[in-house]
C-alpha cells in the first residue's frame, strides 16, 4: 500500500535547538501512533505534517505533496492541537460553522456539518448552547476533535488528544478514532503514554531526542525483541484453570490471576512463547492474548532509549 | 443537488466554495465578534448619523435655491423682502456658478466630515481592536486557522475586510449615502453632475483613511499577545504619535506627518483644496466677496487659517505606515 506520509532525511531546527534530526520513515494508511517522551520531536513532526513549519532540510510528503503553503492539501487534513485553542465566548456550533466555511463548505451546509461533527465527537446536545469557555477539559477536547474531523479529511492529526481525559473519556476517544478509520480516514495520533495507543494503533513511529527509534507496524516493532522476560501476560476466560493446567506440567515458577488476566513466571520464556498453543492444549479455556512483558511497547521503547 | 452525506459514511461530497468566499467567511465571523458589544454599536450609529446631518444641510441648500419651494415661502413669511432678496441672489448664483455654489457646499461639508472621522475611528477601533488578531494570538487559535485550507494572506484579507467595513461606516458610508439622498431630494438633476467632484474628493479621502487606519489597527492588534494590551497600544500609540509629531514639526513641518492622523488631515486639505475654493468664491461671487472682506478686514484668502494642504508627503507617510503594517502583521500571523 502506498504510504500517506513519507519523510526522507528530514531535519528541523529552531535556531540552534534540535527539533528533528535527519529522520526517514513512512506512515501507511490506518491509525498510527506517534510516541516518545516529552521533547522527543512529536509536536515538531506534527507541525511539519500540517504545514506549520518548514523543514530545515530533507523532504516530507503527505499524500505525495509538500504540506508547506499548500492550502489544497491542507483541505484534506484535520488538525487537533495539543493546547487549548478555542474561543471562549462562542458556542461550539457557531465556531465550527465559521471554520467549516473557512475550509470551503458553502454556508448553508455548515450547520449540518458542525452538528454532525459534534455528534461524532460525542459532545452531548445539551451542551451545544453553552459557551465554550464554560466547558470542562474533556468537552473542549471533543470540540477540538470536532473541528478537525468536520470537513471530513483524509488524514486527521491529533497532538496528545487524550491529555487530561478520564479513563472513560480516553476509551470513548479511542472508539471515535476507530470509527474514523472504519470510515476511510487515516489517523496520526501522538502521545507520550504508550499503553494508551497500544490497542488502538496498527503502526507506530517512535521518537526520542529528535530521532526515529523505530517505525512500522506493531508486529514489525515487536519482532525486534531479542531478550525475553520470564514474565508472561495472558488474557483468557478462566485464568485459574489455565494456571493449574500449566502448573501440572511443571512450567511455572509462579502466577498471579486477576479477573481475566493471568501473569505467569516461567523458566524458559522463549520456548514457552514458541510452543504455547501446544502447552495450552487440553485446557478448556478461551485464550485472548499471550504476551511477553518485553513485547509491551513501553518495554520495547524503554530498551531502545536505554 | 448532490447529497451531502452518503448513508454508509457521512462524507462531504458537495462542491467547495472559492477562496474569496472563504475570506468573506473570516470577515463575517470577525465582524460578528467585533460588533458584539453595545458601545461599539452606539458609536457606529453616531457615525452613521452624520449622514443625516450632511443630507439635511444639502437638502436645505437645495430648497434654498429652488424656486417656489415650501421652505422659501416659509422664510419669506418670516423675513419679508430682505430674505427674498438674499434668496433670489443665492438662486441666481447657484444657477450662474453651480460649480462654486453646489460643489462648494458639498466640498465644505465633506471636508468638515474629515474632522470627526479620526476621533470616531480612534474610539471605535479601540472598542474592537483586541478582537481582531490579538484574540487569535492570545488563544493560539491562529494555529487552527493556519491548519485550514487558507494561506496567512487569506486570513489577513479577511481581517482587513472586518476593520475596513467598520471604518467605512465612519468615513465612506456618510459620504455616499448623503450624496445619493440629497441628490434625489435636490430640485435640479444638475446637482448630481455638479456635486460629483466633491463626492470623488470625499471618497478619495475616505478610502485613504480607511485603508491606512485598517492597516494600523491590524498592526496594533498583532503586536498584543494579551487582548487588553491591544486596546492600550492603540490608544497610547494614537496619543504618543500625536505628541511626537507636534514636537517634531517644530524642527520641520513635514515631521508632523509622523502622526497618521495629522497626515490624514493634511491629505484631506490637499484633496479638498479649501483655499482654492474660497479664492474662487471670492472672485466669482460678489456677495461672498463682500462678505469675505467684511469678516476678514480686507485680508487675502491666503491670510485665513485655511490652506490647500498637501498630498504627496502625507500620502507617502501613510503608505510607509501601511507597508510596515503589512510586513509586520504577515510575519506575526505566519505559521512558525
Amino acid at each position: 500500500m502506498k504510504p500517506i506520509i513519507q519523510a526522507q532525511e528530514l531535519s528541523c531546527f529552531y535556531g540552534i535547538v534540535l527539533g528533528l534530526n535527519n529522520v526517514s520513515f513512512e506512515v501507511p494508511a490506518g491509525i498510527t501512533g506517534l510516541v516518545g517522551p516529552n521533547g522527543a520531536g512529536k509536536s515538531t513532526l506534527i507541525k511539519l505534517i500540517t504545514g506549520q513549519l518548514a523543514p530545515s532540510s530533507g523532504t516530507l510528503r503527505v499524500f505525495g505533496e509538500s504540506p508547506r503553503n499548500n492550502p489544497k492539501l491542507l483541505g484534506h487534513l484535520g488538525y487537533c492541537p495539543e493546547r487549548e485553542q478555542l474561543p471562549k465566548d462562542l458556542r461550539p456550533v457557531d465556531w465550527l460553522r465559521a471554520l467549516a466555511s473557512v475550509s470551503g463548505t458553502p454556508w448553508g451546509e455548515t450547520k449540518v456539518l458542525a452538528t454532525k461533527a459534534l455528534d461524532r465527537a460525542r459532545l452531548g446536545q445539551e451542551h451545544w448552547k453553552k459557551r465554550i469557555g464554560t466547558y470542562s477539559k474533556g468537552m473542549k477536547q471533543r470540540v477540538k476533535l470536532a473541528q478537525a474531523i468536520m470537513h471530513d479529511p483524509k488524514l486527521v492529526v491529533l497532538d496528545e488528544p487524550m491529555n487530561g481525559l478520564d479513563p472513560m473519556g480516553r476509551s470513548e476517544f479511542g472508539e471515535i478514532l476507530k470509527e474514523l478509520h472504519q470510515g476511510g480516514t487515516s489517523v496520526l495520533v501522538s502521545s507520550h503514554i504508550l499503553h494508551e495507543l497500544e490497542f488502538l494503533c496498527s503502526g507506530f513511529v517512535m521518537l526520542n531526542w529528535g530521532r526515529v527509534l523505530a517505525s512500522g507496524s506493531q508486529i514489525d516493532i515487536r519482532k525486534t525483541v531479542v531478550e525475553w522476560s520470564d514474565e508472561i501476560s495472558i488474557r483468557c476466560s478462566q485464568p485459574s484453570e489455565l494456571a493449574a493446567h500449566l502448573q501440572a506440567q511443571g512450567l511455572l515458577r509462579g502466577f498471579l490471576a486477576d479477573g481475566q488476566d493471568l501473569t505467569i513466571w516461567v523458566n524458559e520464556p522463549e520456548n514457552f512463547l514458541a510452543q504455547w498453543p501446544t502447552l495450552f492444549a487440553g485446557c478448556d479455556c478461551q485464550i485472548f492474548e499471550v504476551r511477553n512483558k518485553n513485547q509491551a511497547l513501553s518495554s520495547i521503547f524503554e530498551r531502545m532509549t536505554r | 443537488m448532490k447529497h451531502a452525506w452518503n448513508a454508509q459514511y457521512r462524507r462531504w461530497e458537495g462542491k467547495s466554495v472559492g477562496v474569496w468566499q472563504r475570506r468573506l467567511s473570516i470577515a463575517r465571523y470577525g465582524l460578528r465578534l467585533c460588533l458584539s458589544g453595545k458601545i461599539i454599536k452606539i458609536f457606529l450609529v453616531l457615525a452613521f448619523a452624520q449622514t443625516f446631518l450632511l443630507g439635511g444641510v444639502f437638502f436645505l441648500f437645495g430648497q434654498l435655491v429652488a424656486p417656489e419651494s415650501a421652505l422659501l415661502t416659509w422664510l419669506e413669511g418670516l423675513g419679508g423682502q430682505e430674505i427674498i432678496k438674499i434668496i433670489s441672489a443665492l438662486t441666481s448664483w447657484a444657477l450662474l456658478y453651480p460649480e462654486i455654489c453646489v460643489d462648494g457646499i458639498y466640498r465644505v461639508m465633506y471636508y468638515l466630515l474629515t474632522f470627526s472621522g479620526p476621533f470616531l475611528s480612534m474610539i471605535i477601533v479601540a472598542l474592537f481592536v483586541h478582537r481582531l488578531i490579538a484574540n487569535d494570538l492570545a488563544s493560539n487559535a491562529i494555529v487552527i486557522y493556519n491548519s485550514k485550507a487558507l494561506t496567512r494572506w487569506d486570513y489577513l484579507i479577511g481581517k482587513f475586510i472586518v476593520v475596513s467595513t467598520i471604518l467605512s461606516v465612519v468615513w465612506i458610508l456618510p459620504v455616499i449615502t448623503s450624496w445619493v439622498l440629497s441628490n434625489f431630494l435636490s430640485p435640479d438633476w444638475s446637482f448630481f453632475y455638479h456635486s460629483f467632484p466633491s463626492l470623488l474628493r470625499g471618497l478619495t479621502v475616505g478610502l485613504v483613511a480607511v485603508f491606512s487606519l485598517s492597516c494600523l489597527a491590524l498592526l496594533v492588534s498583532s503586536f498584543a499577545r494579551k487582548t487588553g494590551a491591544a486596546v492600550a497600544y492603540w490608544i497610547l500609540g494614537w496619543i504618543s504619535l500625536g505628541i511626537v509629531a507636534s514636537v517634531a514639526s517644530v524642527a520641520h513641518p513635514a515631521l508632523d506627518y509622523i502622526s497618521p492622523i495629522q497626515a490624514i488631515y493634511a491629505f484631506s486639505g490637499g484633496v479638498f483644496k479649501m483655499l482654492d475654493l474660497v479664492t474662487d468664491a471670492q472672485n466669482m461671487l460678489p456677495f461672498f466677496g463682500g462678505f469675505f472682506n467684511r469678516v476678514s478686514a480686507g485680508n487675502e484668502p491666503s491670510d485665513l487659517p485655511i490652506s490647500n494642504g498637501e498630498v504627496f508627503l502625507p500620502l507617502l507617510s501613510l503608505s510607509l505606515y501601511c507597508i510596515i503594517s503589512i510586513v509586520v502583521v504577515s510575519r506575526r500571523v505566519r505559521s512558525s
